[in-house]
């Protein structure tokens, strides 16, 4: 069943993701064509999703492949290839619907519009200019023809440019963060995409509306001037100055590619790092590799490449080989040596006074009360539940006075040191322990013994 | 002036063949800070140079983000630094070859795992180099990059255990890539 142009093309703006889908098929891949199985797999999955029985049946008639070439949409079947064109008229509609898929200028299509305007210029340089002339209505209402056309590709050109450097840019700044390999690998990509760009499409656009470059090549803002003057000196000045607004109105792009440019450069300068960085990195590699397969020979007396690689210049030239053996390195373990060193000083001071002094009380273990007697269980208690806090000037006289008061009668003088110590584990995580050597030691005198001591500070 | 337990620490580094680089990696916060080190030799170069010098080597600060010392008139030291320079350009092929941003093996919170670097033991167009450089003859790969460029201060494990290049490793391919 026939479906008309209109309807069909009507059905297809409706669904448009149908042709979006082909569009970005044959741009993916570089072609102005689709692979017949494509184009069938893709109507197929439409219809399958369409829910309403009439949209569906609709759809099946309107997009039948002989419905699209009698309705002119596809241009041309190839059955031996298996591949469908559309018409460009029809995809260029489509590009327009969306920003993302309209396409810019390359190179080629640039250079075809140079070739178009030198070939206006030269018919109408050959022309008589006379409106009686009926070559010369034609020639002019097809420069006039190839003008707009000219402007509007270069705008549609300009926009396509100014939202792809948008969405690069966004891409790449919201990307900061590499964090993972593939991050890094999206990242890559993207900046080759701006490389490409840049080279394919921004260049030669700058090119394309340079008007101060001179070569054997006229520019096509140039030959545009020619015509325009063309026309002023045979004595068309209305049509002269609508051909140079015309010309005014292409080269107002200028600006705006060239701010795209200059957005994209920092891209490019950081994709020029890194082809640099691969590209040395692929050298030394490459290097390398010879090297290490020159080593393949019968010679086993070349089993490595040191010899060779020796002989060039290396960064890290000289540096030191290790070796346990050179090992400076003293290990400290995890403990307070300053505390060590103190005691050590403590009982070398002990074994002096022991030979001096006869008056001080040693203490002897034998005749001390064993670990759980009553008295140093109450003693425990007691330092547990005392306010005694740092800083303290003189530990032994405040846990004195401390065990004096609370004790009475019990407390004898050689407890002092268990309460001392009971109170330096209480406190261990908390304060700090200094040991004073001030001379002459002070010392504590209850019930007839004297305790001669190097006082503790705590802070 | 010289700080003599910063100077102890700095000799045991430099002695050992260990870099000492400009930032120190702090796997607690996943960011680099200053090296205190690195400032104190900066701040007295000279005075480390000459003692250094007493002590026949010389003090080499390179890309102004590194020094370490190399021993003055020795040569046998090459074999060490063929060692770091295959294992540097292997490690940073296997990245680029695969199309991933050399970046990503400079940036402290990213590296690579051991298992990415796994193909160089694999395929034997890596192992034949390495094996010229004696390298990864009896051990894997990841002992290699420990040795001779996690322990001189080229590379850092971070905090997701990734293996990332310090600002020493780093330079030697800032080095390939202008000098090419």
């Amino acid at each position: 069943m026939h479906i008309a142009l209109d309807r069909t093309l009507v059905l297809l703006i409706e669904h448009k993701d149908l042709m979006f889908g082909f569009i970005d098929y044959m741009d993916q891949n570089q072609r102005k064509d689709i692979p017949e199985q494509v184009f069938t797999n893709s109507m197929l999955a439409k219809l399958t999703a369409t829910i309403k029985k009439n949209d569906a049946e609709r759809l099946k008639d309107a997009f039948d492949r002989n419905n699209l070439i009698k309705a002119g949409i596809i241009s041309e079947f190839n059955k031996s290839r298996g591949t469908i064109a559309f018409q460009p008229a029809v995809i260029e509609i489509f590009r327009l619907f969306d920003k993302e898929r309209v396409r810019g200028l390359r190179s080629a299509e640039l250079e075809n519009i140079r070739v178009q305007l030198d070939n206006a210029l030269q018919q109408h340089q050959a022309l008589s200019f006379s409106t009686d002339n009926i070559i010369f209505r034609e020639q002019r209402d097809h420069l006039f023809d190839l003008l707009r056309q000219v402007n509007s590709q270069i705008q549609n050109n300009t926009e396509h440019l100014e939202h792809e450097a948008d969405r690069l840019s966004n891409r790449l700044d919201h990307d900061q963060a590499i964090l993972t390999l593939d991050e890094s690998q999206q990242i890559r990509e993207v900046l080759q995409q701006v490389k490409k760009i840049y080279d394919r499409e921004i260049i030669p656009t700058l090119e394309f509306l340079n008007t101060r470059e001179y070569s054997k090549v006229k520019t096509p803002l140039a030959l545009i001037d020619e015509i325009s003057r063309l026309y002023d000196m045979r004595g068309f000045e209305d049509d002269s100055y609508y051909i140079d607004q015309y010309k005014l109105s292409i080269l107002s792009h200028y600006k705006a590619v060239e701010k795209v440019r200059q957005t994209l450069q920092r891209y490019l300068h950081q994709e020029r790092q890194h082809r640099l960085t691969y590209n040395a990195i692929e050298k030394a590699y490459l290097n390398l590799q010879t090297l290490a397969q020159n080593t393949f020979t019968e010679n086993l007396k070349e089993r490595y490449i040191f010899k060779a690689l020796a002989e060039t210049e290396l960064y890290f030239k000289g540096l030191k080989t290790y070796s346990s053996a050179q090992d400076s390195k003293i290990e400290w373990h995890e403990r307070n040596h300053s505390l060590y060193f103190n005691e050590y000083l403590i009982e070398q001071n002990a074994r002096q006074r022991s030979d001096a002094v006869a008056e001080v009380v040693s203490f002897d273990n034998k005749q001390n009360p064993d670990s759980n007697n009553v008295l140093k269980r109450q003693i425990r208690v007691l330092i547990k539940q005392c306010e005694i806090k740092p800083p303290i000037n003189d530990l032994y006289a405040e846990i004195h006075n401390f065990l004096a008061d609370n004790l009475s009668e019990d407390y004898q003088l050689q407890y002092l040191l268990y309460g001392v110590s009971c109170y330096k584990q209480r406190v261990k995580n908390t304060a700090k322990v200094t040991v004073n050597f001030e001379r002459p030691q002070p010392k504590i005198h209850y019930k007839s013994k004297v305790l001669e001591y190097n006082k503790r500070e705590l802070n | 002036m010289i700080t003599n337990k910063l100077s102890q620490t700095i000799y045991s580094l430099l002695i050992n063949g260990k870099a000492i680089n400009k930032h120190g990696y702090v796997s607690k916060t996943n960011e680099l800070e200053e090296s205190e080190l690195y400032n104190e030799i900066f701040n007295n170069f000279e005075e480390y140079n000459t003692l250094y010098q007493r002590i026949n080597y010389e003090l080499v600060h390179k890309n102004s983000c590194f020094f370490y010392i190399r021993e003055l008139g020795g040569e046998d030291a090459n074999e060490v630094t063929i060692k770091i320079q295959a294992l540097l350009i292997i490690i940073g092929r296997i990245i680029t070859e695969q199309g991933y941003l050399f970046n990503v093996l400079t940036d402290h919170r990213a590296g690579v795992k051991t298992e990415d670097l796994a193909i160089a033991t694999a395929e034997e167009r890596y192992l034949d180099i390495l094996h010229t450089c004696k390298l990864c003859l009896k051990r894997g790969i990841e002992e290699e990059v420990n040795n001779n460029l996690v322990a001189r201060g080229l590379m850092f494990i971070n905090s997701r255990g990734h293996y990332v290049l310090t600002e020493a490793g780093a330079s030697f391919f800032d080095e390939l890539a202008t000098s090419d």
